[in-house]
């Protein structure tokens, strides 16, 4: 019976014609697709997993990436979509990732845990970034906040926040513009940041070396013990109000601030008199200059004058001075 | 053999291949819009080939062959890709924002690699005359000077060889080589619209340097022209677009439209002057009335289905009323027996009572008229989100809904302040109402509620809004008695006095369920509930799960996280209905 009726053809119908056979690699899509259905809200860690898992064995270029960042963006997830770009750069052999797509919507998690060696180079309007990154993150678009790196981190752009992690092996210079620069989270961080550029709010609350070559409104405010706060620039009221380390006002403020608390608060008048700790500063001063066009140059500078080798340092010309510290 | 009927003849066998589209006969023309080309002319569904097109091409390839390789490309249009108008919308808007004046070019160079691509794959026996078309276009681009139009040509062919094993490979110079590596591994067939508009980004941007500033390819397909698309058939696509693609493929297209096709009018509205004329505005409620057209059309893809109750309503119903002299014409059953001294049907002589229509109050199954409050506090998406915002959209589509069963519709807008709007049948301010924002926290003050809809008059359609000022005026036209009871904010609803206004309403609320005083309102809900129902639609799942513990009367909570969970949504008893429907019918045949 089957036999019999294979030997009819269809009624009505042509044998279908046979297809060519097409390739193309679509894995990165469709893990894409499946993170932003699947991404969890809650919990950055538990982002940055899924997106590792979906996207093992998978190749891909930075172009690649970018593209489907674009052709997502209407997606309800479409924020966390940074945790799956950091998966595929991280795992890429290129060193240096320049992110420069133009998106409608502001992205988190992008540069999370960017590996050392790597750099990371944003040109475009970003959210969050560089959570626990120890690659060296650089601003040169917008950015919402830098999220507790452990590298370095240069801003050109503007950016909401740096918010400097407790782990921190690299420093947060600026170029650009910034709302606020320092640390929340303790144990406070050691990591020095140095202001070329213009800040609001500038190591308030911090623990290391801050110093101070642009403009900066508040300055050190409630610096804790251990830091250093050097201002060359241009700073506002306050200077140092509630600090409890080393306030030293290389250039005067607006008005100065550290009086009770602090360690060691001297104006430019009080540093004018000690003259080995002037040209000190005057040392440091010019070695940070050309900082002010290479990021390299200031980081090497910064590599030498540590917070804990300036403290010791300005201590000693201090004391050798005959003042009490 | 002429060329039309040789056309006729190759139409005949593809149309078959094509399983029959629903496009026209094809045309042979003099010229397209002056050029020599082929195109699918959206306004007549009809693919038009020019002349000289088929003349120029003649020269390389048999006329049979140009016709099939034409026919099968345009009809791939229509029947492979894009296939959809909302998706050419869609993915032109996406090229014309990212590569500005060249984006339409950069479309249709893609949406072209996608059709032939598709048919292609679909098809083993064809592909000779599209390849070869292919390869003379690129001769012919290269005869007239014009280097780009015969790389991009090459380049086609070179990736339909790279991702089909059976087609000959394509030799490329190192020039073309080299922007030939960005392009070779970028898929194009069988993808979402995502993956199409990824897709179209990185050919966009391998291409994007060759091509010049005003880029005039003659050999390119015409598909890919906004200008010849029928206005209705716009509209028609951006309501698609909506539903795929949400509010921001939406807006996308119709920037794109407004600088491509500024004779489009939208019949959902592009202003909104008739909306702001509706009253005076607050200093801290921001009004999105230009968000209307949006929401208008978004709610236009969802039907809400309301189950009606029995109101008390005025039905009209006809009097005895007077009576007259019997004309003959009359009708013989309204005549007057007992007044008509004996004569029956004299004219001018026997009466006969007149009828005149008066009301009669009686209780009716009908759609109630509807009250909606709309939670617009700052953690409630805003109307002009990049998402735009399911809360308003569910207004909307309530509001639409009951207003189409011949219902008044009115509401109120609340944050820690109150704007409200009393039931009417002018719907244009509740959209109005529903697009406004107060921003803030949310503690919504069931007392100022409870007096605005004590003074709310129907038919009313003006804003109130619960500010200081409208309190005190409120206040001062109480009695003595009930100032008493909003000094002593008193909690308990006065049944009494609203029931008659309550009964003819639903009362329902859109918020995402986080609100600061929820005992106040389960207590306003618990009172309402004995007069009237409630439906309290939750945007959010964690809000959905707290409201969900809450036992209230006659209240139904609905979860309205996603636009898709208001598909297919009735309101009121569906359940119960389906469960009497069964007990009642069932085994009736």
């Amino acid at each position: 019976m089957s036999q019999l009726a294979y030997k009819f053809k269809g009624a009505g119908h042509e044998e279908p014609e046979r297809k060519r056979k097409y390739t193309s690699d679509i894995r990165l899509q469709e893990a894409f697709s499946k993170y932003l259905d699947n991404v969890i809200v809650d919990g950055v860690g538990e982002r940055y997993i899924l997106a590792l898992k979906l996207t093992r064995n998978i190749k891909a270029s930075v172009e690649e990436v970018d593209a489907l960042l674009v052709g997502y963006q209407g997606h309800r997830n479409f924020e966390q979509a940074g945790f799956f770009a950091s998966a595929i750069f991280n795992s890429i052999p290129d060193k240096k990732i320049v992110f420069d797509v133009k998106l409608e919507e502001l992205v988190d998690g992008l540069c999370y845990e960017l590996p050392k060696g790597k750099t990371f180079v944003n040109k475009a309007n970003v959210g969050t970034i560089g959570f626990h990154s120890e690659g060296m993150i650089i601003n040169e678009g917008e950015a919402s906040e830098i999220a507790l790196p452990k590298g370095p981190s240069i801003n050109y752009g503007t950016i909401d926040f740096i918010e400097v992690g407790p782990d921190v092996k690299g420093p947060a210079i600026n170029y650009g513009n910034v709302s606020r620069i320092g640390s929340t989270t303790e144990p406070f961080s050691n990591a020095s940041l140095l202001n070329y550029g213009r800040i609001e709010l500038f190591g308030d609350d911090y623990s290391s070396l801050i110093i101070n070559m642009g403009t900066a409104e508040h300055m050190a405010k409630g610096a804790q013990k251990s830091s250093v706060a050097i201002n060359y620039g241009k700073t506002g009221e306050n200077f140092g109000s509630g600090a409890h380390g080393i306030v030293l006002a290389a250039k005067n403020p607006d008005s100065f601030g550290a009086k009770v608390n602090a360690r060691l608060a001297w104006t430019q008048e009080d540093i004018n008199e000690v003259k080995p700790l002037k040209k000190y500063l005057e040392e440091l001063r010019e070695k940070l200059e050309p900082g002010r066009k290479d990021h390299n140059q200031a980081l090497a500078v910064l590599e030498k004058y540590t917070c804990t080798n300036v403290r010791k340092d300005i201590e000693k010309i201090v004391r050798g001075a005959g003042y009490e510290i | 053999m002429s060329l039309d009927k040789k056309m006729k003849e190759i139409w005949a066998r593809e149309k078959v291949r094509f399983n029959q589209p629903a496009i026209k006969e094809p045309e042979i023309v003099p010229s397209i819009e002056g050029q020599d080309s082929a195109a699918f002319d959206w306004l007549t569904r009809t693919i038009q080939i020019s002349k000289g097109f088929v003349k120029d091409l003649s020269k390389y390839m048999t006329e049979e062959d140009i016709l099939k390789g034409c026919l099968r490309h345009e009809t791939g249009h229509w029947v492979y890709f894009p296939r959809e108008l909302s998706d050419q919308l869609y993915l032109s808007s996406q090229a014309h924002q990212i590569f500005k004046g060249k984006g339409l070019p950069i479309y249709q160079f893609y949406a072209d690699l996608s059709n032939e691509g598709h048919i292609l794959k679909n098809h083993q026996t064809v592909g000779k005359e599209i390849l070869q078309m292919r390869e003379v276009f690129s001769k012919m681009a290269l005869g007239k000077g014009d280097k780009v139009s015969s790389m991009l040509n090459n380049f086609l062919r070179a990736m339909y060889a790279n991702s089909m094993k059976d087609l000959p490979p394509v030799p490329l110079n190192t020039e073309e080589q080299k922007v030939f590596e960005k392009l070779k591994d970028i898929p194009f067939l069988d993808l979402s619209l995502d993956d199409h508009v990824a897709s179209l980004y990185r050919f966009g941007k391998a291409i994007e340097n060759l091509l010049p500033e005003h880029c005039t390819n003659s050999t390119r397909c015409k598909h890919g022209k906004i200008d010849g698309i029928p206005v209705k058939e716009i509209d028609r696509a951006l309501s698609d677009i909506l539903d795929k693609k949400g509010v921001r493929g939406y807006r996308m297209v119709k920037k794109m439209l407004k600088d491509l096709r500024p004779d489009f009018q939208d019949p959902y509205g592009d202003n909104s002057d008739k909306a702001a004329a509706i009253g005076a505005g607050h200093q801290n409620f921001a009004r999105h009335d230009e968000q209307i057209p949006l929401y208008r059309r978004w709610a236009a893809n969802y039907g809400v289905y309301i189950v009606k109750r029995p109101i008390e309503s005025d039905e009209t119903a006809l009097f005895r009323q007077g009576k007259k002299d019997f004309e003959v014409g009359d009708s013989v059953q309204k005549l007057d027996i007992f007044g008509s001294r004996g004569q029956i049907a004299m004219p001018g002589v026997s009466k006969v009572h007149m009828e005149e229509e008066g009301t009669l109050p009686s209780v009716a199954w009908s759609v109630p008229h509807l009250n909606l409050g709309i939670d617009s506090s700052g953690s409630m998406p805003s109307p002009d989100d990049t998402r735009g915002s399911p809360a308003v959209l569910a207004a909307f589509v309530l509001g639409k809904n009951y207003h189409a069963n011949g219902s008044m519709v009115g509401g109120w807008n609340f944050s820690e302040d109150i704007a409200f709007v009393a039931p009417s049948r002018e719907i244009e301010p509740f959209y109005s109402l529903m697009c406004g924002r107060w921003g803030g926290g949310t503690v919504l003050n069931t007392e100022k509620l409870k007096k605005l809809l004590e003074e709310a008059r129907f038919g009313d359609s003006r804003v109130i809004y619960s500010d200081e000022k409208d309190l005190q005026r409120i206040y001062e036209r109480l009695s003595d008695e009930d100032k008493k009871k909003v000094t002593d904010k008193s909690l308990i609803l006065d049944m009494k006095k609203v029931q008659a206004k309550y009964e003819k309403l639903d009362n329902v609320i859109i918020t995402d369920g986080f609100i600061g005083n929820i005992e106040d309102v389960v207590s306003y809900l618990n009172g309402l509930g004995k007069i009237t129902r409630n439906f309290v639609f939750i945007t959010d799942k964690r809000g959905y799960a707290d409201w969900n513990k809450h036992k209230l009367p006659n209240t139904w909570v609905y979860l309205a996280e996603k636009p898709e969970d208001l598909k297919d949504l009735a309101l009121a008893r569906t359940k119960a209905l389906n469960t009497e429907a069964n007990t009642n019918y069932r085994g009736v045949r």
